[in-house]
């Protein structure tokens, strides 16, 4: 788990250009929309792409991802119960 | 008076207008559900031409204008090989999927399509292309109508289209943003748009007051402005589109107005956003429609298709029923129907907004209503600006995110954005910085020109779709339109201000001024951040802005 959760990190920051952000400046139950990382709905569109790319994950409600994409700890959860690749 | 001369559509559901609306009339769409197909693995609905055969020498995309051009100018005398006549292409990616085999093709651009539509149609002035995303169709009403009460020329053929495939439906399906049905325009149950092609073809021209018909279709007013708000997403509070619509209607008698056509997507945001622009405009007792039901979001031919149903609808005394509404879903209450009504009103406002964050309002009557619509009367032609330099700054080939860390800092949504926008970005910035602002004065409108238009970022996107590798990135597609530069730097401002985007095939400071002078006769700008901005690919790039202020009216420019 702590492995996946690191490996998101950097997903996330590759993912969304978050060029100034390294791995660790990420807690994993930091929010990440909001006040967190200050993300938009274009990131959480793009971390659905990122789920599906990397995990063969797919989530047809965008709606679903509000309450997955809360942290990288309840994301990371998710993706281990549900990944398929 | 700007003038309708004449028009014509082309959609799926008929080749010409009469049988368009005896479609629309009987209730019918030209949606329908595609599957199976091996380039896009997600179904969608679509309303999508079956002959997708092309005119020797040109693309499918090429194909449609010139065939719809020749038709719509066959019956008139308009002179195409006139200096004095100007071709004007609305489309948001007219030949985008040349480049699925070939990267390197100038052809996938722009202003190569519209010199090559332009030379089979007999055109001999230079195009101008409006690549202002959704609004576009609406957009080149609003500068052709400029442009001739400018002088600039006698005539102005404006023609729309775009073609559905897989780059324009994959990104708008990793939006999220298209509905698994038939769209539903205001419904309380819409899931989204469909996607749809269609061609629409306007000429306009300049005429004098007494030569107009009292059933002639007058441009009377037209806007453009920006939310200042998101790239992608819609204002919550309808800003943009209500400052437009505000501006079109200072002294309207709005009970003069058969409907207000919407943009109507059917997503839940633009939408709602419409239902608040059109409220606070004080429109709430004017029916309003949508045609999305029917055609599907048509993109570049949107404005113009949708403006030439809405005054067949007028010609025939119906407000045209908006097919896939049943429950209100907005937060204000609209004068919504699925059914057509009668009208004998003779004037109608069309509303559309797009990303960027850009939105555009035109008013249209028929020359006999217009005293019943402007009361106190038509206000004095406007006046050709004289522009005031305040600042230049133009930058090439330099690192811009050296630039950015150095000289910025402070707006970590630069590293999101597209080479386009990262120099546009930059360049208006460090224009700004120069022009010594005290923080009072007026919000400039931003117009800019460019020739690759948003290829960098067509190519990037391209490869997020490749068929062994299928991850359409939204991130990356957003900025697949040219005119989001000029939403970024609105936004940066919180301008809601005009924001336009032009594709031409040079630098040409002339060109630019003349569109630029033209576009400021809006009677509400005061500044303009304008110039030329382009990015064919990553370390080759050139911005050339300028800051100008509108000195004073030139009559002498003025020329009917």
């Amino acid at each position: 788990m702590e492995a996946l959760k690191q490996q998101l990190k950097s997903q996330i920051i590759e993912a969304l250009n978050l060029v100034d952000l390294k791995p660790e400046d990420i807690q994993d139950d930091a929010p990440l929309f909001g006040e967190g990382l200050g993300l938009d709905s274009i990131d959480a569109l793009e971390l659905i792409m990122l789920m599906e790319k990397n995990y063969g994950i797919r989530l047809s409600n965008p709606a679903e991802g509000k309450a997955i994409f809360r942290s990288v700890g309840v994301m990371a959860e998710y993706i281990s119960q549900n990944r398929t690749k | 008076m700007i003038r309708v001369l004449t028009r014509h559509i082309v959609t799926p559901l008929g080749g010409n207008l009469a049988a368009n609306w005896e479609a629309l009339l009987a209730g019918q769409s030209a949606l329908r559900r595609y599957e199976g197909n091996a380039s896009l693995p997600e179904p969608y609905v679509a309303s999508k031409f079956d002959d997708r055969t092309p005119l020797p020498g040109h693309t499918l995309f090429e194909t449609w204008v010139v065939r719809a051009l020749r038709d719509a100018l066959a019956q008139t005398a308009v002179d195409t090989a006139s200096p004095r006549t100007l071709f004007i292409l609305s489309s948001t990616k007219g030949n985008i999927s040349l480049l699925e085999t070939d990267p390197a093709t100038e052809a996938a651009l722009l202003p190569v399509a519209a010199a090559n539509i332009a030379r089979s149609v007999g055109f001999t002035s230079e195009p101008l292309v409006v690549s202002n995303a959704c609004i576009s169709g609406v957009a080149a009403q609003v500068i052709a109508m400029r442009l001739l009460q400018a002088g600039s020329c006698d005539t102005a053929v404006i023609a729309g289209a775009d073609v559905q495939d897989r780059f324009i439906i994959s990104g708008f399906q990793s939006f999220k943003a298209l509905a698994p049905e038939p769209c539903r325009p205001f419904d309380a149950a819409r899931q989204g748009l469909n996607a749809g092609e269609a061609v629409a073809v306007m000429v306009l021209q300049n005429v004098p007051d007494n030569e107009v018909a009292e059933t002639d279709w007058v441009l009377l007013r037209g806007a453009v402005r920006n939310d200042a708000n998101h790239i992608s997403g819609p204002s919550r509070t309808g800003e943009g589109s209500y400052q437009a619509l505000q501006s079109i209607l200072e002294d309207v008698n709005t009970e003069a107005l058969a409907f207000v056509n919407a943009h109507g997507t059917a997503t839940p945001y633009n939408d709602e956003m419409e239902a608040k622009a059109i409220t606070r405009a004080g429109l709430q007792n004017v029916p309003v429609n949508g045609y999305k039901g029917y055609y599907g979001h048509t993109m570049g031919a949107a404005g113009l298709l949708e403006t030439i149903l809405s005054q067949q609808a007028v010609d025939c005394h119906t407000v045209v029923g908006t097919r896939g509404f049943e429950t209100a879903g907005v937060s204000l209450p609209l004068r919504l129907s699925a059914a057509h009504h009668p009208t004998g009103r003779q004037a109608f406002v069309k509303l559309l907004s797009g990303f960027g964050g850009c939105n555009a309002a035109v008013l249209w009557a028929r020359k006999g209503a217009i005293p019943e619509l402007l009361p106190r009367g038509m206000e004095p032609k406007p006046g050709l600006p004289r522009l005031r330099e305040i600042a230049t700054f133009s930058l090439s080939d330099t690192s811009l995110t050296e630039l950015y860390r150095n000289c910025v800092g402070d707006y970590p949504k630069f590293y999101k954005m597209d080479p386009l926008c990262r120099l546009g970005f930059i360049a208006s910035e460090l224009l700004l910085r120069k022009a010594a602002r005290s923080g009072q004065e007026p919000a400039p409108a931003v117009i800019l020109f460019s020739r690759a238009g948003s290829l960098c970022d067509d190519l990037r996107y391209q490869a997020t779709i490749k068929p062994d590798s299928f991850f359409p990135s939204p991130a990356i597609f957003v900025y697949t339109l040219p005119n989001i530069v000029t939403g970024e730097i609105c936004i940066r401002n919180g301008w809601n201000t005009e924001s336009s985007m032009f594709l031409l095939p040079r630098k040409d400071w002339n060109r630019m001024l003349s569109v630029v002078r033209a576009a400021m006769m809006d009677a509400h700008a005061s500044r303009v951040l304008c110039g030329w901005v382009d990015a064919p690919d990553e370390d080759r790039f050139e911005a050339d802005l300028r800051l100008l202020q509108k000195d004073f009216f030139d009559y002498t420019d003025f020329s009917d």
